[in-house]
């Protein structure tokens, strides 16, 4: 069952994160937010989600920082990551190829653009 | 040291009365000293001055007041900058400019040049008959050092000159700049170089030099030309050359000493004005980027609100309901345009809009365009392509927005028709892409400016189109980037056709 699947989304904004966890939850998704990269390592390790979602700006550890934690750690490496920026498409997409992510979601998204994602990149 | 030395240079040529140099580099090196090092710098430019005026044949009690004087000097400067105009050295700010010009040009020269002939008449170096020369002729010379001198070594040992960006165009530009100098020079001082000249007031002429360099190079091109034409100037004068010539030696030191005061002033103040035109320029662009970025998370925000909404929505118990949520997710859209077309329009002139291009099929990505805004439009959309694959480098996202700004476009000024038709070619080494409506049309007279920034073509039914008239402007700039052109036919009343053709090789492009 869907249920089985979890997605972290790591997002200093509390608006969008919460309003992505209704959106995922409805959809049968297990949702749990950080508002920092701060325990980000430690958060995946406990709650081994299936697909993370991290902003690339937040204040402290930001996105990239959060994600070369991630990628360093054999135990936690294979998940997938999304980025998620209000950048330009071209501009993240460049990003992107510095970072080890496996994806991006550019701001503004609407719930098929999230669903999709999900779908496509979320580990079984 | 640096004292010292520059002390006994400026001395060499012909100084009033022994002592009051007409070249007096020690001044500006004192001030720009102070204002880098600290004031706890006092003791060493006080030392320096000391020697080089006792071993210039100065008594200990006149080199002692001579010394005294140019500490002072340069410590009123430094401090009345620091206290009264918080001064930065980087003179990129007209209040810099003007505080060095007016406090430490004009004001703390006046201590040292009348302590330090107070100290000549004293020890009776000097007699009264002279005391108005020989100070005018110090004065001078330090306020030139300090609009000369003190500059060069301000903005040059800021860090914030390291930030110029060399490209091969602003290289070419810095060689084209050298060389209207160097032919300037020897215009004004032809005769030192073996040439005839007529005198005229042909001094005058490195003011378009000077102000290109001003412009375009900020406060680094202002002093490092101001610098160099000034001491060929000088030098060139004491030898017995150039326009200048007229009277004595000091006479003639006197009038390019004037000369080259006005020069820098006026170079500087330019500089600063470039610098703060710029300065706030980009703080616009920081400005809208900032507040677009910002704007796009509420957006999203909202927008997966209305949609989570509309979701638990029945459409037959909740017709009005969803109705109305379709309303406002339309507004968001339109938002969300806003706010992209806004961050471009920055990003284009600040010129920070990178292309990143990869070899695409620009029929997929208007097939992609297509089906996404078939979902959304009543129109038929035609897409009439040949049987092959139109491969060309280009920045797909870019390109794929420029595409669904002409055909949002084409169907937005169509109301009355039912289709949109769009071809895409090959022809020669370009990708050609039209996107024919039949809808309202523009006149001859707006389709001049149709690629204008905030340009929106008048009509009766104006109030209908919403929008800030960017889409064009900004899919113009993307398209010019990518070396193509975009062009417009159209008959009032009767359609338009946007087309936009784009070269498929990456040869020859100075990005990649």
């Amino acid at each position: 069952m869907l249920m089985s699947k979890k997605i972290l989304i790591c997002d200093d904004d509390e608006g969008i994160s919460e309003m992505m966890k209704v959106m995922l939850e409805q959809e049968g998704y297990l949702v749990e937010v950080l508002s920092s990269g701060k325990a980000i390592q430690k958060k995946v390790k406990q709650f081994a989600p299936s697909l993370i979602f991290i902003d690339l700006w937040m204040p402290g550890i930001d996105g990239k920082e959060s994600v070369k934690l991630l990628k360093k750690d054999p135990q936690i490496a294979s998940i997938p990551i999304i980025v998620i920026s209000a950048l330009h498409e071209n501009e993240l997409s460049q990003i992107i190829k510095k970072i080890e992510v496996e994806g991006f979601l550019p701001k503004p998204f609407d719930m098929i653009d999230l669903l999709e994602t999900v779908k496509k990149y979320a580990k079984e | 040291m640096a004292y010292f030395i520059s002390a006994k240079f400026g001395l060499k040529l012909d100084p009033v009365s022994g002592f009051a140099s007409l070249v007096w580099l020690p001044t500006g090196i004192s001030l720009a000293a102070m204002l880098i090092l600290g004031f706890e710098f006092w003791p060493a430019i006080l030392v320096g001055a000391f020697l080089a005026n006792l071993t210039a044949g100065a008594s200990i009690f006149t080199a002692i007041g001579i010394a005294l004087g140019n500490t002072l000097e340069a410590f009123v400067g430094a401090y009345l900058l620091k206290k009264l105009i918080d001064f930065r050295n980087t003179l990129e700010r007209l209040k810099d400019v003007l505080g060095l010009i007016i406090f430490a040009a004009f004001v703390s020269t006046l201590i040292s040049a009348t302590i330090g002939v107070f100290a000549l008449l004293l020890s009776h170096t000097i007699n009264i008959k002279s005391f108005a020369p020989t100070w005018y002729a110090w004065w001078i010379g330090d306020m030139i050092s300090d609009l000369v001198v003190a500059p060069l070594i301000l903005v040059w040992t800021s860090k914030r000159y390291f930030r110029i960006n060399f490209t091969p165009q602003r290289t070419l530009e810095v060689a084209g700049l050298v060389f209207s100098i160097v032919i300037t020079i020897l215009m004004i001082y032809g005769d030192f170089f073996g040439m005839s000249n007529r005198p005229s007031p042909r001094a005058y002429l490195i003011f378009p030099s000077l102000i290109w360099a001003a412009l375009r190079f900020g406060s680094v091109g202002a002093v490092t030309t101001t610098f160099i034409v000034s001491a060929i100037s000088l030098l060139i004068t004491s030898l017995g050359y150039g326009p200048f010539i007229g009277g004595s030696l000091n006479q003639n030191l006197l009038s390019v000493q004037v000369y080259l005061g006005v020069m820098s002033i006026s170079t500087l103040i330019l500089a600063a004005l470039g610098s703060e035109r710029r300065e706030l320029e980009q703080r616009k662009d920081e400005f809208i980027s900032i507040a677009s970025h910002e704007l796009k998370t509420p957006i999203t925000t909202i927008k997966g609100y209305t949609q989570i909404l509309s979701k638990g929505l029945n459409i037959k118990h909740h017709k009005k309901e969803l109705f109305y949520i379709s309303k406002m997710d339309d507004q968001l859209s339109r938002l969300t345009k806003l706010v992209n077309d806004l961050l471009d329009v920055s990003k284009i002139q600040s010129g920070t809009l990178q292309l990143q291009k990869e070899r695409v099929d620009i029929k997929e990505l208007i097939k992609g365009v297509v089906t996404d805004l078939q979902l959304v439009s009543k129109h038929k959309i035609i897409f009439d392509s040949p049987n092959k694959e139109l491969f060309a480098w280009v920045d797909k996202y870019l390109i794929n927005e420029v595409l669904v700004n002409l055909i949002s476009n084409a169907i937005k000024y169509s109301p009355k028709s039912d289709k949109v038709i769009v071809r895409a070619s090959q022809s020669d080494n370009h990708i050609v892409v039209n996107v024919e409506d039949f809808g309202i049309g523009i006149s001859k007279k707006d389709q001049e400016k149709i690629f204008m920034k905030f340009f929106r073509a008048e009509n009766n039914i104006r109030q209908s189109f919403s929008g800030l008239g960017l889409g064009l402007y900004i899919a113009s700039e993307i398209i010019r980037q990518h070396k193509g052109r975009i062009w417009i036919n159209s008959i009032k009343g009767k359609g338009t056709t946007m087309s936009f053709k784009i070269p498929i090789s990456n040869k020859g492009d100075a990005y990649e």
